[in-house]
């Protein structure tokens, strides 16, 4: 998967491999589609100061700055030459100066340059200026434009508060009779430098807020679902305002959350199932994980839009599903001794494929596991057909149909993509027969039934999708994303990204 | 070289081949399993004897896998199939309504011969005697008999070496003598060997032509196969498992034309499904190729036809069904054991294994055009197999699965196919 396809494969493809770019949609999806608060981008306080860090290298740890040739107010006397000078970046702190802006507090140090009086028709005299340090304070929020554009954005202009800055005229360049020009010198220098200082900060700050509250987030459109090309899903995620604010502190993290539709054409292979309502829950408090990142932040999906994702990949018709490979590497030999003693002969070797039809749409739920977190993904309805080569020729020798309960394991792949694995699968309930025998006249061995099936339905999801999930990759983020962590957290997961930097 | 020392040397020649002959004939030749043991004769391995051919009671039942059906020269049906209760190869010919079985290979024909005729296919040749080919597992061998007037006539096929014969096998009367083609498990393609003046002649099929944009690409052919033999020389469809296609060879003069004729667009290169696994096969009226072929993706049996470089395509059955339960459709594995004939109309006839729900399912091509599909009356069936009768009508014979004297395996039934369209 392109790394530029992240939000499209989370929301609407149902299978590993999704390259395909979403058409516009056609018409806006229907208000009671949204899930609301159904994805979270969090930034926590405690990554501030590596945030803050990320800023600081990003607009140079040595600031340049530099101001044209300034003519005297009467341009025929003469004028300035160029000044040029470099200002250390000493320190730089991020903190939220109210619940929507996040303000940046710049220290610099110590900034001394040369600058020449040059009378018209003279040689020139030399200066100097210096600052014994300056601090810098800059305000932003995430704004969204007239055009409907999510944006960053400075709030008001920028403060600078100056230590020890003066000009230094040893050669009396100035004499007695300019004192005003030694005033309108210092002026020009201050607001000079600070605007330099400010923009070359900006140019830092605001990207980088970018990055975290995403603009690229915002999609919509409609694309084919790959296992089942005939069917079509659509999607839209937009900022939502909360008291006028797309992005909100409170407690010890910032939020843009965003409501999440999704709709799909229902497949003739699943059941007819209403999208699930359950809403989003209040996002709960969490640490970041263990030490800085640069752009760490964490995308929170709700266990109601796993829902509603479960519910997506079932009505597309993608867990209507089989294998593509044999299942030799997975299943025991001697298994059909177990299973089918009446035949065990014919069989040759390991199955030859299996294959699954949902008879519900599944029921999700977020779990801690001793593997880390996971979800519980429940299809009280199922049939489960397992085919082998019966005297060289394909036969569904076993059907078990019942309910199904899979535990999907959060796996990162890569540096940007994360899939489920099929973990482990219980039966329950299930009923079981042969099509070439019947019931069976004795059960067959829970052992190896239990094995079989799990084995089957990791042959089935193993390249297709039991969440859309599967194919989970930053790619609309700024590019350089990469997804580091994934945690269970109160009903969401979070999936924690670092880097990146939006342009 | 005078007369008298031309005379000594043919007389020399000629006593060489009678000793040779006479060896082979003997009850005490060694190595009798790789060469000609007589009519009424078979080889016991386990002695290197050819032993007397022992008509053990035979039955049409216990019988499992794939059957190989012909129309003998009376207008009768022959049948080859695999007697997994005695674990030999039966040939079961048709005989007043009722069929006269009898065992050709395994230990029900010879005591110490191990199991075989696992998979056998068999075909008749001009004057009506029947030729069949069958594999024994147990030591991936190919062997060959030929029903002569006092009974058959077995042999190794020699140039297949043991250990390398595949379960798909195939023969054919080319040039009025046998061609058999089969998987070979060691080179993952498909070999042929034709018998020239008692010689097995074997050949390996080129790969396929490179499909645009392909450089080098890995070929496993033959997991399926099936052969018929066209005016220009036998002609090879089978499964190409790498890219899930079905690949057509077919031999001119000295050489094979080999190209994959489904499963991909040949132009583009691009993926069209896996289709091919199995694959049938048959030749209508004017040498017309015709194959069924299941597509595995799509639960279909398709239809294609070649004649004169013209090919198309048609949708025979599909395995979709509806779930009145859930309210959906699912669909069966459709296809998974494939049969087709071509009537003297011209219109074809193709039986399909339904392997979920253990049916036979037939579809006959309406003169207007398109098929009507049957279901084969019965419960548990499997192994389908249609041979055309002598009133040029088909007949599907298949394997009832629904005995409970023999959980797992069938008796040879037998059914009129309805004509096609009617």
């Amino acid at each position: 998967m392109t790394p530029h396809r992240w939000i499209a494969a989370l929301l609407c493809c149902t299978a590993a491999g999704c390259t395909q770019q979403p058409l516009p949609l056609q018409q806006p999806l229907a208000p009671q589609l949204a899930l609301a608060n159904g994805l979270r981008v969090v930034l926590l306080d405690a990554d501030l100061p590596a945030l803050a860090d990320s800023v600081r290298l990003a607009a140079g740890k040595s600031l340049s700055v530099s101001l044209p040739v300034w003519p005297l107010p009467n341009a025929a006397d003469g004028q300035f030459t160029a000044f040029a000078a470099t200002a250390p970046l000493d320190g730089l702190t991020l903190d939220w100066q109210s619940p929507q802006q996040l303000r940046l507090m710049a220290q610099i140090g110590k900034i001394q340059g040369e600058i020449s009086l040059v009378p018209t028709g003279q040689a020139g005299c030399g200066l100097s200026w210096k600052a014994q340090s300056v601090q810098l304070q800059l305000d932003a929020e995430v704004v969204r434009t007239a055009g409907g554009a999510l944006t960053v954005q400075a709030v008001g202009t920028p403060i600078v508060v100056w230590q020890g800055a003066a000009v230094d005229d040893p050669s009396a360049c100035l004499g007695a009779q300019l004192p005003s020009l030694a005033v309108s010198l210092a002026d020009h220098l201050r607001s000079g430098i600070a605007a330099a200082l400010a923009d070359r900060l900006s140019q830092a700050f605001l990207p980088s807020l970018a990055t975290i509250f995403a603009a690229s987030l915002e999609q919509s459109g409609r694309v084919a679902i790959p296992t089942t090309p005939a069917i079509e899903a659509r999607f839209a995620l937009a900022y939502q305002e909360a008291a006028g604010h797309l992005v909100t502190h409170a407690g010890a993290l910032a939020q843009g959350n965003l409501a999440v539709s999704l709709d799909v054409d229902r497949h003739a292979c699943a059941v007819d199932v209403p999208l699930p309502t359950a809403e989003a829950s209040p996002l709960a408090q969490t640490s970041a994980p263990a030490g800085q990142a640069f752009f760490r932040r964490a995308l929170v999906l709700d266990q109601a839009l796993i829902q509603r994702l479960a519910w997506t990949a079932a009505r597309s018709g993608a867990l209507c599903a089989r294998t593509r490979n044999s299942l030799t590497t997975s299943i025991v030999p001697g298994w059909a001794a177990d299973l089918l003693p009446q035949v065990n002969e014919w069989i040759d070797g390991s199955p030859t494929s299996a294959r699954f039809w949902p008879g519900s749409s599944p029921a999700t739920r977020l779990i801690d596991t001793p593997a880390g977190p996971a979800i519980e993904w429940t299809m009280d309805d199922g049939q489960l057909e397992i085919i082998a080569n019966v005297a060289d020729t394909e036969m569904t020798v076993l059907v078990v149909t019942g309910g199904f309960r899979a535990t999907l394991l959060p796996r990162l792949q890569g540096m940007h993509a994360l899939a489920f694995d099929v973990v482990s699968v219980q039966r329950l309930a299930t009923h079981q027969f042969s099509p070439l025998l019947g019931d069976f006249a004795t059960p067959p061995s829970e052992t190896a039934l239990s094995a079989l099936c799990e084995a089957a339905l990791q042959g089935i999801f193993a390249q297709q999708a039991v969440l859309p999930l599967l194919a989970l990759s930053p790619g609309p983020l700024p590019s350089g994303t990469v997804l580091t962590h994934v945690a269970h957290v109160g009903d969401a997961l979070w999936l924690w990204l670092e880097g990146g930097q939006a342009q | 070289m005078d007369v008298r020392a031309r005379t000594i040397r043919w007389f020399s020649l000629s006593l060489t081949v009678a000793m040779v002959a006479v060896a082979a004939c003997d009850k005490s030749a060694p190595n009798c399993e790789t060469g000609l043991c007589p009519s009424g004769f078979a080889c016991n391995p386990g002695s290197g004897l050819c032993e007397v051919l022992t008509t053990p009671t035979a039955s049409t039942s216990g019988l499992i896998g794939r059957l190989s059906a012909v129309r003998l020269s009376d207008g009768q049906l022959g049948v080859a199939a695999f007697s997994s209760q005695r674990g030999s190869l039966v040939w079961m010919r048709e005989s007043q309504g009722d069929w006269q079985p009898s065992f050709l290979a395994g230990p029900a024909a010879s005591a110490q011969e191990p199991p075989a005729g696992h998979t056998s296919a068999a075909v008749t040749d001009a004057d009506g005697l029947v030729h069949i080919a069958w594999r024994r597992a147990g030591d991936a061998t190919l062997w060959y008999g030929v029903q002569g007037p006092n009974g058959w006539q077995r042999e190794q096929v020699a140039v297949a070496l043991p250990g390398t014969v595949g379960a798909a096998l195939a023969i054919g009367m080319w040039q009025g003598t046998p061609v058999i083609a089969w998987r070979g498990l060691d080179i993952q393609n498909v070999r042929v060997a034709h018998k020239v003046a008692e010689t097995w002649v074997l050949e390996t099929l080129p790969p396929p032509a490179a499909l645009p944009g392909e450089v080098t690409a890995a070929v496993d052919l033959g997991r399926s196969l099936a052969l018929v033999v066209m005016p220009t020389g036998p002609a090879i469809a089978a499964y190409e498992a790498t890219r899930g296609d079905l690949v057509l060879a077919v031999r001119s003069g000295d050489v094979w034309n080999v190209a994959r004729l489904a499963g991909v667009d040949t132009k583009t290169g691009a993926d069209q499904g896996d289709v091919g696994m199995p694959v049938a096969a048959t030749l209508g009226p004017g040498a017309e190729l015709v194959l069924a072929y299941r597509d595995r993706q799509n639960d279909q049996v398709l239809l294609t036809r070649a004649k004169s470089g013209v090919v198309s395509h048609q949708l025979v059955m599909d395995g979709q069904r509806a779930d009145d339960t859930h309210q959906t459709l699912r669909s069966d594995v459709l296809g998974t054991a494939l049969s087709v004939v071509v009537l003297p109309t011209g219109l074809a006839v193709v039986a399909a294994q339904n392997a979920s729900t253990m049916r036979v399912q037939i579809a006959a091509e309406r003169p207007a055009g398109g098929f009507v599909s049957y279901t084969v009356p019965g419960t548990l069936q499997g192994w389908p197999t249609l041979v055309t009768q002598a009133d040029a009508t088909a007949a599907c014979l298949w394997l009832d699965l629904a005995d409970p004297a023999h959980p797992g395996a069938g008796r040879l039934q037998r059914w009129a196919v309805p004509r096609g369209g009617q």
